[in-house]
């Protein structure tokens, strides 16, 4: 009667901390990484007035068991230096009232040792949106891996005509029709 | 036997978490500020006679020429001998409006007609956001306006006859990307008003309500209209003099920096002081002229 009883105690155990073992694991190979600083600038060079403006409060997340990444940017925190260039970016050009972020989807393709602390030259392959259109593209820049954190810093252009934002034909002199965009992101385990 | 499905369960959902798209996990912790404040319900100071709930932005300074042009129908003077009423000007403004911080702003002025000068402050008491936590814009702006001019037949007994009033409370809705609407409840004040050639002695003060919209016909052309009704017995009832309330319609044709304004308006006056006691050309004859405005921008300060 005793061991009849007690085998499945055993078992129970045994199973137990099995599951709990692989349960574990599975957690800890799936370290998701989420942006704590960023700052996205983009910059315009035109003949009369050259156009800039930081975005600080850029949301990501980086798994690297799997080289995801997803970036989320709200376009109404592009902060400006003349307040009107400001207003004229939300409502001419982004209608950020109807399109309020822009993002980016992807994976990263290069080899990357996430476990090495190093630099790395990274290309990511993915979905960028930005004024409600999607574009698929390969954007390039460099992956730094200390312990604890990844920061990741691109630098990359967008040809506004590539996601319908329309330049009206007597400013054109005043904007460039491409854009640069440098972005700078922190990247730290996610709790 | 409950054992073995807690593990497989504890399992198969963590590897189902492990698929996961990133994006839709992001996006369900992503923090998109949602009650911001909905801008460029107007993109101007004024409609054409009417002001907006815009304020000219922190730190920066607008210099603005405003102008009318004389009557364009012949029956009220226009006509082919005075080019539609381009060889007259009923009234031009040079204004400065400085915007103390986000919430404030001040102005001075000087009009052609009485040559009166103006100060004036705007003040935004509420700002719609894009969640309708709060539904609508309001703006409070008063003006007081001197006239300087030469007191030719002793109508001015001391330099307080000499000045007006204007409070107005700013009521606006952006309904959408394309239609925004205000209403404009004005008091104004005159301290001197005289007895008119019939014996009748006009109001020291009345009220009038005003109305003006914008509705956008492309991302650069819109249609902005503008109305006041006058509560003014002396106005409506007067058995020799016709006055008229005031209606303006223009097209506003945006080019990145610089909005043009041409309006078609039977005011003569520019300021509320103005144009809300004395206009007497009727839209019907031919009364209207046309108007614009030049504007600049100079940022101050960061």
């Amino acid at each position: 009667m005793d061991t009849l009883k007690t085998k499945p105690k055993i078992m129970k155990t045994v199973l137990s901390i099995l599951a709990n073992i692989l349960f574990l694991t599975v957690i800890n190979g799936q370290d998701i990484y989420k942006i704590t600083e960023s700052n996205v600038h983009f910059f315009s060079e035109a003949p009369l007035e050259n156009i800039e403006a930081d975005n600080s409060k850029c949301q990501g997340l980086i798994k690297p068991e799997t080289k995801q990444v997803a970036i989320i940017i709200p376009i109404i925190e592009f902060k400006f230096e003349k307040p009107l260039m400001e207003e004229h970016f939300n409502e001419n050009y982004m209608e950020t009232s109807k399109f309020k972020t822009a993002s980016f989807q992807g994976k990263i393709i290069s080899e990357i040792d996430f476990s090495k602390a190093g630099k790395y030259e990274a290309t990511a392959e993915g979905e960028l949106k930005i004024h409600g259109v999607s574009q698929k593209r390969k954007i390039s820049g460099e992956l730094e891996i200390k312990d604890g954190s990844i920061t990741l810093n691109t630098k990359f252009n967008v040809a506004l005509e590539d996601h319908d934002i329309e330049i009206p034909k007597m400013v054109i002199e005043n904007l460039a029709e491409t854009i640069e965009v440098d972005c700078m992101l922190i990247f730290e385990p996610k709790k | 036997m409950k054992n073995y499905l807690f593990v497989f369960i504890l399992f198969f959902s963590s590897s189902v978490f492990a698929q996961d798209d990133l994006m839709s996990m992001l996006e369900d912790e992503a923090d998109i500020p949602t009650n911001t404040k909905v801008f460029a319900t107007f993109k101007g100071a004024k409609i054409i006679n009417a002001h907006t709930t815009e304020l000219v932005k922190a730190k920066t300074l607008d210099f603005r020429i405003t102008h009318r042009f004389g009557n364009i129908g012949g029956a009220s003077g226009g006509g082919f001998h005075t080019l539609y009423g381009f060889d007259q000007s009923e009234d031009i403004r040079i204004s400065f409006d400085y915007g103390i911080n986000d919430h404030i702003q001040v102005g001075i002025a000087r009009s052609k007609r009485m040559e009166n000068i103006d100060g004036n402050v705007k003040a935004k008491i509420l700002h719609q956001t894009d969640d309708n936590s709060i539904p609508v814009s309001a703006v409070w702006f008063s003006n007081f306006a001197f006239t300087p001019q030469r007191d030719l037949d002793n109508r001015y007994q001391n330099a307080i006859s000499r000045l007006s009033y204007v409070h107005q409370l700013i009521v606006a809705r952006k309904f959408s990307d394309r239609i925004s609407f205000e209403i404009l409840p004005t008091l104004v004040h005159r301290n001197l008003v005289e007895l008119d050639p019939d014996g009748i002695l006009d109001e020291n003060t009345f009220f009038s309500i005003g109305f003006a919209g914008r509705i956008k016909l492309s991302q650069r052309v819109a249609l902005v209209a503008d109305y006041f009704y006058s509560f003014s017995d002396y106005r409506t009832n007067h058995p020799t003099r016709n006055y008229y309330n005031p209606l303006g319609v223009g097209i506003e044709l945006e080019t990145g920096g610089h909005v043009f304004n041409l309006a078609f308006t039977n005011a003569s006056g520019i300021i509320e002081n103005n144009f809300l006691t004395t206009t007497t050309d009727d839209w019907l004859k031919g009364g209207y002229k046309f108007g614009f405005n030049i504007s600049r921008v100079f940022t101050l300060g960061k």
